[in-house]
């Protein structure tokens, strides 16, 4: 019986018609005292009352107690960032892409003209095959953002939260690294595919 | 042996390689594989009359819109079209084998695809 079905026979029971109704649909000996303890419950308004409150406010504590855990599985997830290594390894990889933009800026020298493109490019293709720590370093980053996209995608994490706190670094990182991924994913077709949906999810919030 | 190490330098110096400015991948759907065929021709001229030894491409230059489904794909930082992929970089190896492979391959671009152009352009280079 769901509660559609429990709300109506209760109204019918209080107001005394469909007698018959209910008599048919109670006559199951199985389940029979358990239904007409519902109906007796349904049949006093006060009772239903603090019945139905009663369950939504367990529900609500359901809801808030799982955001909290996403909320707490978050900052865990920022802390992994702050602590293991991960964030160090992103400062490295700024420091990289910076080196290599001024190299790409003094190749192309200054004809006024806006450089930005031909500069994105050229870092790209430099990144495709990277010194073997750089190698290490953005695989470790990769594995990080696809661990935080799949907490996030998995509705274990809390998206507002590490979108804003990791979104930006994340959006540049698979925009440098393009190429890279396109690189890996010969070998390893499945290479950054979670960083991929974050930022599937990132660029639809633009 | 000597002479086969010079032959073998000298055919890696003479094999085509994408410019250190040309981009390395290339976001292409439909409309975007269309609009660079369209453009092909006027944007080899201006390569020839270019300063430098790479074009820019506008891939979206064609459509008043951006292209649905690019976002499920491509990041887009802010407006610049280099961000969302949509603006690419190319020489005249780079072009002619972009349009080689889209002529090759013009029914596979829906949704979207990502080429490789390094591993297309420097392994078989453009006719």
């Amino acid at each position: 019986m769901n509660l559609v079905e429990f709300l109506i026979l209760s109204i019918c029971a209080k107001v005394g018609q469909g007698s018959e109704l209910i008599r048919v649909l109670f006559s199951s000996p199985i389940s029979r005292v358990g239904k007409l303890l519902l109906a007796e419950i349904g049949s006093k308004p006060v009772t239903l009352t603090v019945l139905i409150c009663g369950m939504l406010v367990t529900y609500l504590q359901y809801n808030a107690y799982l955001e909290n855990e996403k909320i707490e599985k978050s900052f865990q997830i920022v802390e992994e960032w702050e602590t293991r290594g991960y964030q160090a390894a992103f400062s490295d990889f700024g420091q990289l892409v910076r080196s290599l933009e001024v190299e790409a800026s003094d190749l192309l020298g200054d004809s006024g003209e806006n450089i930005d493109g031909p500069t994105l490019a050229f870092v790209q293709k430099r990144l495709v095959e990277p010194d073997v720590n750089f190698d290490i370093a953005i695989s470790r980053l990769f594995y990080f953002f696809d661990k935080m996209s799949l907490c996030v995608e998995q509705a274990l994490c809390h998206e507002e939260m590490l979108v804003e706190y990791f979104g930006s670094a994340a959006q540049s990182f698979w925009i440098y690294t393009i190429a890279y991924q396109s690189e890996k994913r010969k070998r390893d077709p499945e290479f950054g595919r979670y960083t991929e949906v974050l930022f599937s999810t990132l660029s639809a919030r633009k | 042996m000597y002479l086969l190490s010079l032959f073998s330098a000298g055919l890696l110096a003479l094999s085509p390689v994408l410019c250190d400015f040309c981009s390395p991948v290339v976001f292409l759907n439909e409309a975007r594989a269309q609009c660079f065929l369209e453009s092909f021709d006027e944007r080899l001229t201006k390569l020839t009359r270019a300063k430098r030894n790479f074009v820019e491409v506008d891939l979206d230059a064609c459509t008043a819109e951006p292209i649905p489904g690019d976002k499920s794909v491509v990041p887009a930082i802010g407006d610049p079209g280099f961000a969302n992929g949509a603006k690419i970089y190319l020489d005249e190896n780079g072009m002619n084998c972009l349009r080689r492979e889209i002529l090759a391959d013009k029914e596979t671009f829906e949704p979207s695809r990502v080429l490789d152009l390094v591993d297309l352009c420097e392994s078989r280079p453009g006719q």
